[in-house]
């Protein structure tokens, strides 16, 4: 009885706040504000500039933002029903397992617009492919001179390129990234020799000073010369570029990857979710996106608003994109668990 | 002489203790009497004088090597050590042997009748059992001198007596020199040898508890020692004095000449009751203002004529004739009862 | 109520004598446990509650593989124990450090201490990252440090400061100090004078007043700060990660990556739990150790 009380009452207010006749008549009550989640940092203030000002201007709704993002979270969210995140970013291999253990709400593809976007990506059911990013190599311009390692075979050379590396403390790409030193073409990757692969890891192991955890570590690390040559995402190492700082990155045999963002299964306010989203799509934001952090989204009308300067820093650019390769996300969430376990095993020997 | 910034401390101080006697500092607080008893301990370095213990002269020694025993005002026993442990404590700190120690805690702890309490802690005991622990802890070692610093306060008035007697039998049988600091004149008065009644950082009076209670020295000490009648008076004759109001008194043997400024201390039972007519050598008259029962005395206030405040007390013996409040009474001092000292 | 026969509204009008007797004798604990049965279903809600939801977790599907993996898993056994020792390096680290602090916090003139507590307090102000952050800028290769022992020709080569065990133990070091100094603060402020001035009128020379008497007296400040600290240094994750280079793993990271990365919640569970012994082990073989010593508190 009081509970139905209290439902009619709040009905009662929020038709009070809707003006009579608006244009919005058939969408819900608009909350103060909703929550977004993400990785924080320098992507967290890029959005804020960019895709969030566009849905706040958009909507007249204020998001509100916490990081980082977290897989387990989301499914502690998802199953007690106590969901506190409209939107949230999933990073790398579990948006697939977000999607497989039906933690996610479906994309409303009438509100966000992919039909400028790579054909694959336009099937999308679950996962919004927000924007991209890669994972290369870079070094001290000022120690290598006279050209610095161009493929991984490069980075294993530690005769031709001494110095100390660091890698991230991964599986996912340090094999890849391996098994291209041994030899494996970029298309005959998948599915992954692991046992090749940490033999070939064997090989780089004693040298690699720092296995790094963070975003910002990685970049640091050859701002401080603790590492020589490195592996970072691209945005990072752009920052440093921007910034003036000796460091080049080389594009080649770099891995990338998007950066997907998706509503949890339950959002209370999924309705606007959808929105944030569709602001997400927009080519305008996206080219400002890039501009700041050097990560381009996927609407192919984004290029022709893209500074034609930073232009050599995106991933995604004509002469970049296909001297990557796109990492296998599906086989990540199929054989992750075992592999990162092991990755751990290969950590710890000495 | 010790100061503490402005405040000088001890200033003064000659005092000798005589090896095997119970001296007592007595004092109000703030009388320096703990500042001198550190002294002696070792706790404070004096400004100028010195400290001997013996021929030995330990001024600037540390308390550790000192060889003095002390029983602190809280017992400063180690909470987390047993008794046997207290007590072996500055038998271990003197390298004594493991076998002797053990004996020597033995009969420590004999010696103050917790024989069988060596293995508690202290927290397990009574406050007079703690209280004997810190007294078998300080004597243990044989001290040649043992420093007792307010060592009864904590204890309910009975357990204070009983430990008091105790105390004094353990010091007479082991012939221990002793130097004991209180504020409670009754206790200095039981337990002492010699009273060094202290006043502002020096030595008020020095002398026996008789000495000190019925021939104190000075103002300070006549007012600190027991309850007394003090009177200002001037002598205006060879053997005769005036108080203030006029009353005439003979004086006793040996007082000043004629215009000295003296006090009269007039104890309180020594008094005697007149009938009408008699004269004593101190006569006043007066009338009843307070009574206080006391069990075996009873004490009465009486306001002179002469507006003085007089205290008598009396033994009370269940029967016979009391007085009540606004009686009029008469009472008087013999000579030999009366003790002068100079007022100034 | 009228269900519940022992219910302490009923007993005593229908209990027989010799309960009430019971009553009697125990009603002043009930009384008491009365008083605190607010803060007991404060700590059960909050604590015990969850504690025992992990430990079903553990062992959901009523199979005990994820206890065996756990145990018997080479790199499981191994990280445990790495992330034990290093706890325990921490908190005797913390413990040396922090002992001479708090002593002279404790004895300091009141503006003094006050100005050194708060100097112990400061870096809870500041994130933990940037902490972390800071020592790598201090301890680097080619850090102050190293560049400092280098321009003075102290030493030919870098010191490995960072990107391994000695990098953590001091980041962890510096993060618990505070919570060593505290505890250790308190008794020590706490402590009675009069027993250190009574030891060493015994004839104690300073080193023994301190080994028989002061040390002893601060042994409950040394067993909180170094449950505290060990506890703690247990679950630490960031600065190992960052200051270790990726080569120090401790035993949260496996937790966190079941829990984030897998969602296998059954084994972090049981890992969790593995985790919770061991510590709970730790300390009560540390209390009893100092049990003997402590009897007295």
């Amino acid at each position: 009885m009081a509970s139905r009380h209290i439902g009619i009452v709040l009905l009662a207010c929020a038709a009070t706040l809707v003006p009579a006749g608006a244009a919005l008549a058939q969408a819900p009550a608009k909350p103060a504000q909703i929550v977004v989640n993400d990785s924080g940092g320098a992507t967290q203030a890029a959005n804020r500039k960019t895709f969030y000002t566009e849905f706040e201007k958009r909507h007249g709704i204020k998001i509100v933002n916490t990081s980082p993002v977290d897989l387990g979270k989301l499914r502690a969210m998802v199953q007690s029903g106590n969901v506190e995140w409209t939107v949230t970013e999933i990073a790398g291999p579990d948006a697939l397992l977000a999607e497989r253990s039906g933690l996610l709400e479906p994309l409303d593809l009438s509100v966000i617009d992919l039909s400028r976007f790579p054909a694959h990506l336009q099937k999308r059911k679950y996962v919004f492919p927000k924007s991209v990013y890669s994972t290369v190599m870079g070094y001290r311009s000022d120690i290598f001179k006279s050209g610095g390692p161009v493929t991984w075979a490069d980075f294993w050379n530690v005769t031709k390129f001494p110095g100390p590396r660091t890698m991230q403390n991964s599986p996912i790409e340090q094999l890849e990234f391996a098994l291209l030193a041994d030899g494996v073409p970029m298309d005959k990757l998948y599915p992954l020799d692991v046992d090749r692969a940490f033999r070939k890891l064997d090989q780089i192991k004693k040298h690699v000073a720092v296995w790094w955890t963070t975003g910002a570590q990685s970049a640091q690390l050859l701002i401080d010369k603790e590492a020589v040559i490195g592996t970072a995402w691209n945005g990072r190492y752009y920052n440093l570029i921007k910034e003036g700082a000796p460091v080049t990155m080389e594009w080649n045999q770099g891995a990338i990857k998007e950066s997907a963002f998706g509503i949890p299964k339950g959002a209370k306010e999924a309705y606007w979710g959808q929105r944030v989203l569709g602001a997400m799509t927009d080519a305008r934001t996206q080219a400002a996106y890039a501009d700041i952090i050097g990560y381009p989204g996927l609407n192919l009308d984004a290029t022709q608003y893209t500074d034609p300067k930073i232009v050599p820093y995106l991933p995604t650019s004509p002469v970049n994109l296909p001297k990557q390769f796109w990492v296998n996300l599906e086989w990540w969430a199929d054989n992750g668990a075992a592999v990162h376990e092991r990755w751990a095993r290969w950590i710890l020997q000495k | 002489m010790r100061r503490f910034g402005e405040v000088t401390a001890l200033a003064g101080i000659d005092l000798a203790v005589r090896p095997g006697e119970m001296l007592t500092l007595l004092g109000p607080s703030g009388s320096g009497k703990t500042t001198l008893l550190k002294v002696i301990a070792g706790f404070e370095i004096p400004d100028e004088g010195e400290v001997y213990l013996g021929s030995r002269n330990v001024t600037l020694a540390p308390p550790a090597k000192r060889d003095i025993g002390m029983v602190f005002q809280n017992y400063a026993l180690f909470p987390h050590m047993t008794v046997a442990e207290n007590v072996a404590f500055p038998l271990q700190m003197r390298k004594v042997p493991r076998a002797e120690c053990e004996r020597r805690v033995r009969e420590a702890l004999q010696l103050v009748d917790l024989p069988a309490h060596g293995d508690r802690l202290p927290r397990q005991l009574s406050g007079g059992q703690q209280q004997r622990v810190a007294l078998a802890r300080a004597v243990v070692f044989g001290p040649s001198l043992l420093l007792l610093d307010e060592p009864f306060g904590a204890l309910d008035r009975k357990l204070r007596e009983q430990m008091q007697l105790e105390v004094r039998r353990l010091q007479r049988r082991l012939g221990l020199t002793a130097v004991f600091v209180t504020h409670d004149q009754e206790e200095a008065l039981v337990l002492s040898d010699r009273i060094a009644v202290m006043d502002a950082g020096r030595i008020a009076q020095l002398g026996t508890p008789q000495e000190i209670y019925r021939l104190p020295a000075n103002r300070f000490v006549a007012g600190f020692i027991g309850e007394s009648n003090l009177f200002r008076a001037k002598v205006v004759a060879a053997d005769s004095a005036e108080i203030e109001g006029g009353t005439r008194v003979r004086l006793p043997a040996g007082a000043p000449g004629a215009g000295a400024d003296i006090g009269l201390l007039l104890r309180p039972e020594r008094a005697t009751q007149l009938s009408a007519g008699e004269v004593a050598d101190f006569t006043i008259a007066c009338k009843v203002s307070e009574i206080v029962y006391l069990g075996e005395t009873i004490k009465y206030r009486l306001q002179a004529d002469g507006g003085l405040d007089v205290i008598v007390r009396w033994p009370f013996r269940g029967s016979g004739a009391t007085l009540a409040v606004g009686d009029r009474v008469t009472v008087g001092w013999d000579r030999d009862d009366m003790h002068w000292i100079h007022w100034s | 109520m009228t269900g519940i026969p022992d219910s302490p509204g009923t007993a005593s009008a229908r209990a027989p004598a010799g309960r009430r007797g019971w009553w009697r004798r125990h009603r002043e604990g009930a009384a008491s446990l009365a008083n605190a049965a607010p803060a007991m279903l404060f700590l059960f809600v909050l604590y015990l509650l969850p504690m025992i939801m992990l430990l079903a977790q553990s062992v959901e599907g009523g199979t005990l593989v994820h206890y065996q993996k756990a145990l018997t898993d080479g790199l499981y056994v191994q990280v445990l124990v790495d992330t034990l020792l290093i706890a325990a390096y921490v908190s005797l680290a913390c413990l040396l450090l922090a002992y001479p602090v708090a002593y002279f916090l404790s004895i300091a003139p009141g503006w003094w201490a006050t100005v050194g507590i708060i100097f112990v307090l400061l870096p809870f102000w500041t994130s933990i990252l940037v902490r972390t952050y800071g020592w790598m800028v201090l301890l680097g290769r080619n850090g102050i440090i190293n560049r400092a022992l280098l321009d003075s020709g102290l030493i030919g080569a870098p010191l490995p400061l960072l990107n391994n065990t000695a990098g953590v133990l001091i980041g962890m070091t510096h993060v618990l100090l505070p919570y060593m100094i505290f505890p250790l603060y308190a008794v020590m402020k706490r402590m009675d004078r009069g027993l250190l001035a009574a030891a060493e009128g015994m004839g104690a020379s300073g080193w023994q007043v301190f080994r028989r008497i002061y040390f002893p007296l601060t042994l409950p400040g040394v067993l909180a700060g170094v449950t505290l600290v060990y506890v703690l240094s247990i679950g630490f994750f960031i600065t190992p990660a960052l200051l270790g280079g990726g080569k120090v793993t401790m035993v949260a990271v496996l937790i966190e990556q079941q829990i984030r990365t897998f969602l296998n919640w059954g084994f972090a569970a049981a890992l969790s739990a593995v985790l919770l012994t061991a510590t709970l082990l730790v300390y009560l073989v540390l209390r009893r150790a100092l049990r003997s010593n402590m009897q007295w508190n």
